[in-house]
């Protein structure tokens, strides 16, 4: 516990460091060894060292890596489960893979980052993760956007019942192509491409291709 | 004087006949009917001058009215030729008690002690003389000029009848061997293995030459010794294949001259192996070469001629035969030589083909093997190096100098942070392990989008079925190959692929807008140029699959890859395995 100014009484952060590299955690530590409001209580290697000792260190926070040697990091919080509902754990990676941003997210994570994080945004992100902010690396915010506009588009399909195959359909009529030209793009035939336009039509609640286009295009789907 | 004329003794000829010899028997017996009664002549032979045998001439036997044997033959010294020249003017008789010196070659076939006194006449036609008829009388006899032209008269019409026998004969050779040519050729095209070649050569040559047996001997390299091909059953036991000397044999000698050879007393001939001929009962032989290009490749060589000798014309029907045996044997060779060499060139392709597939293999893991290194240990090293910085910059923030070096240091550090994640990445997609080939190739398709400036499409068609990890890789590079290539080469300015998804195969099709380029030229252009689209190619073969390039210049390009995909069942059953190990609590 730390005094700040005259009233106020701020309780440290309590940060684990869990990383199978010695330099990792030799590093962490001492760059946030100094730091205000943020206090380093322990280190694993690994996620079985750190399942054991989460429990007694009572962490705030946890500064976690993905790829470990036995338990991975994504393993590890799936076994954290419900156990620890007051842990937020940061994923401090080296993978840029946005669908690896999004499975750590999917469970459990609070927030993921690159580990050539500076020393000012990793302590601004241990502090707006411990007030319970979800965070992302701002280098990975671009793919994880287009990843949400793709959701986004998915959840109209589901809504709208269209497959994605019908958008292939849609972009392929957007572009002027006639019956014979989509049977040949998409390896069907033109009866098919006829039998799949009129559902599509169906669905969106049109009549002709023109129509279905704008109908596509103000939904988002093309 | 019964009527007599050549054409009855022609027609008592029957026309299948196809031994001479036993024709002019019945020549003889004709003859003999009509002259017993005018001349008292109780016996008759025929005697045929070969003259072209190597040395000396020779007086053969050729048809007796007696049971004599045919297989007489006798070298002429120049006596008893001198003599036979002036039978060949007037016939001449003579007291077979006391021949004179000269005669005694003639004399020797013409048992003393059943006929006193002969009458000889030349066999003539065209002015030629082709051998002597003999008549013999049991009794001492001085004949009378007239008698003399009765019988030279009988000479002349065994000479017609000779020589039309011999006209049918050689009809009949010439047509034999045009058959057995024949069906040297159609072996030639109908047969490819030399063995079979062999037996039907071997069998062609008895057939018309009229011989017991017939042998092949090939030489072998060196040209020391000869490889012997013969027919199982052929008479030659023990010698249906093997090896024998080339040296002092007959045979080696047409291989030295390169000329066809007779010898129709192979047991006294100086040249011949005689113990050889013992061995396998060899009397008379006919060798021709086997030549091919003016090389001699071997010979042929038939033994025991069956009605007597090999005569210069059943040398010459060799020749011309072994002309034609040598070039089917060395075609069958040929096509041995090139069916052996398309089966070690098919072989020698499967083994590159599994090679490659190593070679693929290794490389694969150990751009993984060293991707995950350089994330592991290159990454996190400079990642703790970047962490001592910012502490050196916590502890030293007095210093502005030493601030700016410290700024500095970061941003290589983080430079290099970025460098080694580049590399990784063109090193091993991570994402196609993590999540799969779809979003993998998503991944590389904005990346690609992103340093090229084409714009970038990718369409999924039907559900999803994910591919066994070798075939993702290969699929994922096929397709990175196929990006690079339209980057480089295609001048586009938009790419668009299609994934099909089937039941059985996932069809990858990638389209670009570019130049084009005339695929033909490509595949002719010499190994080693345009090596990506083989390796493509290569890669799409080791997986199951194929690939197709379509492209026409000014009209884009197209390249159709096919692979087979897990079976949807299976694979279903895998997505549930790997669902249920993600959430598994056992190691909690």
């Amino acid at each position: 516990m730390r005094k700040i100014g005259e009233e106020t009484i701020v309780t440290p952060i309590r940060v684990m460091i869990v990383d199978d590299h010695l330099v990792v955690r030799r590093g962490l530590c001492s760059m946030l060894a100094d730091a205000e409001g943020v206090e380093i209580v322990g280190e694993a290697s690994g996620g079985e060292e750190a399942l054991k000792l989460t429990g007694s260190l009572c962490p705030d926070v946890m500064l976690l890596d993905i790829r470990m040697p036995g338990m991975n990091g994504l393993r590890l919080l799936r076994c954290f489960g419900e156990r620890f509902p007051d842990l937020k754990v940061i994923i401090l990676t080296n993978y840029d893979d946005e669908q690896l941003l999004l499975e750590a997210f999917r469970v459990g994570a609070y927030g993921y980052l690159l580990k050539n994080v500076s020393r000012e945004d990793l302590l601004d992100a241990l502090r707006s993760v411990h007030q319970g902010k979800r965070l992302l690396s701002p280098d990975l915010m671009d793919s994880v956007l287009n990843q949400f506009v793709e959701l986004g588009q998915k959840q109209v399909l589901d809504r709208v019942g269209l497959s994605s195959r019908d958008i292939d359909l849609l972009e392929l009529v957007a572009e002027g192509a006639t019956n014979k030209e989509i049977a040949e793009r998409l390896y069907w035939s033109e009866t098919t491409v006829k039998r799949k336009l009129s559902d599509v039509f169906q669905k969106l609640d049109v009549s002709d291709r023109a129509q279905a286009v704008a109908v596509a295009m103000r939904l988002g789907l093309i | 004087m019964p009527a007599l004329d050549s054409e009855s003794i022609a027609e008592s000829v029957p026309e299948s006949s196809a031994q001479t010899s036993l024709e002019w028997q019945k020549v003889l017996s004709l003859l003999q009917q009509f002259s017993a009664r005018a001349l008292q002549l109780q016996s008759f032979l025929l005697f045929e001058l070969d003259e072209g045998s190597a040395g000396s001439p020779l007086l053969v036997l050729r048809a007796t009215t007696d049971d004599l044997p045919l297989q007489h033959r006798v070298r002429l010294d120049e006596a008893a030729l001198s003599f036979l020249r002036k039978v060949a003017e007037e016939p001449f008789s003579l007291d077979i008690l006391h021949p004179p010196s000269e005669l005694q070659p003639l004399a020797l076939f013409i048992p003393a002690d059943r006929f006193a006194s002969i009458l000889v006449a030349a066999v003539k036609h065209d002015r030629c003389v082709w051998g002597y008829l003999v008549g013999c009388s049991t009794q001492p006899h001085t004949f009378t000029p007239l008698e003399r032209t009765f019988f030279s008269l009988f000479a002349s019409y065994v000479a017609v009848a000779v020589k039309n026998v011999r006209l049918r004969a050689e009809t009949a050779s010439s047509l034999s061997e045009a058959m057995s040519l024949q069906t040297i050729s159609s072996a030639l095209v109908e047969e490819r293995s030399l063995d079979a070649i062999l037996a039907v050569i071997i069998d062609e040559a008895i057939r018309l030459l009229q011989a017991r047996n017939a042998l092949v001997l090939l030489l072998e390299a060196g040209g020391e010794r000869f490889r012997v091909c013969a027919r199982e059953g052929s008479g030659l036991p023990g010698l249906t294949s093997g090896l024998l000397s080339v040296q002092d044999s007959l045979n080696g000698l047409v291989v030295t001259t390169g000329q066809p050879l007779v010898s129709n007393d192979v047991l006294t001939d100086p040249r011949a192996n005689h113990a050889r001929a013992v061995h396998l009962g060899v009397r008379t032989v006919a060798i021709a070469p086997l030549k091919i290009r003016n090389k001699t490749i071997g010979t042929i060589a038939l033994h025991n001629k069956r009605d007597g000798y090999f005569s210069q014309a059943d040398v010459e029907i060799l020749c011309s035969f072994a002309n034609q045996a040598a070039i089917a044997i060395d075609n069958a060779r040929l096509f041995g030589e090139l069916l052996r060499a398309r089966d070690e060139i098919q072989r020698k392709a499967q083994e590159l083909q599994k090679l490659f597939v190593q070679t693929m293999s290794i490389l694969e893991d150990e751009r993984q093997r060293i991707a995950a290194d350089m994330h592991d240990e290159v990454i996190s090293h400079i990642v703790g190096a970047l962490y001592e910085v910012e502490t050196c910059m916590q502890l030293r923030q007095d210093s502005k100098d030493l601030h700016q070096h410290f700024l500095l240091l970061k941003q290589l550090l983080n430079g290099a942070v970025e460098n080694t994640r580049t590399s990784i990445y063109n090193l091993w997609p991570a994402t196609l392990d993590h999540m799969g080939l779809i979003p993998a190739l998503r991944e590389l398709f904005s990346q690609q989008e992103r340093s090229s400036g084409i714009h970038h499409s990718l369409h999924i068609v039907g559900p999803d079925n994910d591919l066994e990890p070798n075939a993702r890789i290969a699929v994922y590079r096929i397709v990175q190959e196929a990006l690079n290539n339209v980057y480089h080469h295609a001048g586009a300015t938009s790419v668009d692929t299609v994934i099909r998804f089937g039941p059985r195969r996932a069809r990858i099709v990638v389209q670009d807008n570019g130049d084009g380029f005339d695929v033909d030229a490509v595949s002719r252009a010499p190994l080693g140029q345009h090596l990506g689209l083989i390796v493509m190619r290569e890669r799409a073969l080791s997986i199951g699959g194929n690939l197709r390039v379509v492209s026409q210049p000014g009209k884009g390009s197209q390249v159709v890859l096919e692979v087979p995909v897990r079976d949807g069942h299976i694979h279903e059953e895998d997505r549930r395995r790997d669902h249920r190990d993600s959430n598994s609590r056992d190691d909690c």
